[in-house]
């Protein structure tokens, strides 16, 4: 019998990440295979091993090096940003379809204005105009004779 | 009085307070020293590891988007920079089926130092096995967490784990059936 399968349960089953269902497979397996009962065995053993070694002591070097780390603060712009930021979402938070509706209406309102305005500008003059006509009075300039048009042939 | 949370003091810590960075450190510096010096199997180059690791907390928390992960971040980073160390000293193999990366700790047995020869089985296996071991057994981080701090997927964590173990177990059989692991 292939028992690699029971033996990467064993592995998840001592991670405590086997499901039920698995485990209750798992556990009808091991009732009947030696081979797989000891696997499971050396792997508790080898959890235990391993989580008897002591940890190391951290040097105190390392303690002096990460106290001279200074965090960065948050750049100026941002501090500057972050309260607009956060008025905008409470106060000025508008629906999407809302915004495109009004959005849609102005630009229709601006065609609207744009087309009358274009068509105001290019419309032939009107044939009907209205003919302005003075008569101006006779005046007589002394020692001022007018040319005399050159007689007729 | 209540301690504050991690994000507590990462928001603290994004506003220039260093004592919310000393805090953040004095609470992780331990398993993270830990993890480093077993990845990196060199007390010096785990100390840089972890100075440079709270260098980038310190710079890089405003880019954390879910603060509550800060932990899987904060080991994610230490592991990127153990890898960098690591390979500015040699080249770290990722495509070989070979669970040990020196010789077999059997020749310590000699030695009869049960904690020593399980802690070099330990630090004899790949790096890609025994990061993996390392978060688990000692972090006690899901399968998912792992898989986002290695960059692999969780169906690979559940492999690597399950052939980091059995070559344990293999190679410190003797101990555990002549009851000297326990």
């Amino acid at each position: 019998m292939n028992c690699t399968p029971y033996r990467e349960d064993v592995s998840r089953y001592v991670d405590r990440e086997l499901d039920e269902g698995r485990i209750a497979l798992l556990f009808a397996h091991l009732a009947g295979c030696t081979g797989c009962r000891e696997f499971l065995g050396s792997m508790m053993e080898l959890r235990s091993a391993l989580h008897r070694l002591p940890a190391p002591s951290v040097p105190a070097t390392l303690d002096r090096r990460i106290r001279a780390i200074r965090p960065d603060r948050r750049k100026l712009i941002q501090l500057l940003i972050d309260p607009v930021h956060a008025w905008w979402n409470r106060r000025l938070l508008i629906p999407v379809p809302a915004l495109a509706g009004t959005a849609l209406l102005l630009l229709s309102a601006a065609l609207v204005s744009f087309s009358l305005w274009q068509s105001a500008l290019h419309s032939p003059v009107p044939k009907l105009q209205v003919l302005y006509i003075m008569s101006l009075p006779t005046v007589d300039v002394e020692g001022f004779a007018p040319a005399q048009p050159p007689p007729i042939q | 009085m209540t301690s504050r949370t991690d994000i507590d003091l990462l928001n603290d810590m994004q506003n220039g307070n260093s004592r919310s960075l000393g805090e953040l450190y004095e609470r992780y510096k331990g398993p993270l020293y830990a993890f480093c010096l077993q990845m990196l199997r060199n007390g010096a180059k785990a100390e840089d590891a972890v100075h440079d690791t709270f260098v980038k907390v310190a710079r890089q928390a405003h880019t954390l988007t879910h603060a509550a992960a800060f932990r899987s971040w904060l080991f994610q980073i230490a592991r990127n920079e153990t890898l960098m160390i690591l390979r500015k000293s040699q080249p770290v193999p990722i495509d070989d089926d070979d669970v040990w990366e020196d010789q077999t700790p059997l020749t310590l047995l000699e030695r009869d130092e049960r904690t020593e020869i399980v802690r070099s089985a330990l630090q004899s296996l790949k790096i890609q096995y025994r990061e993996v071991l390392l978060l688990r057994e000692f972090q006690e981080l899901s399968y998912t967490d792992i898989a986002a701090i290695t960059g692999s997927t969780e169906s690979a964590v559940k492999s690597r784990l399950f052939h980091a173990r059995r070559a344990l177990a293999d190679k410190l059989a003797p101990l555990i059936h002549d009851g000297r692991i326990s």
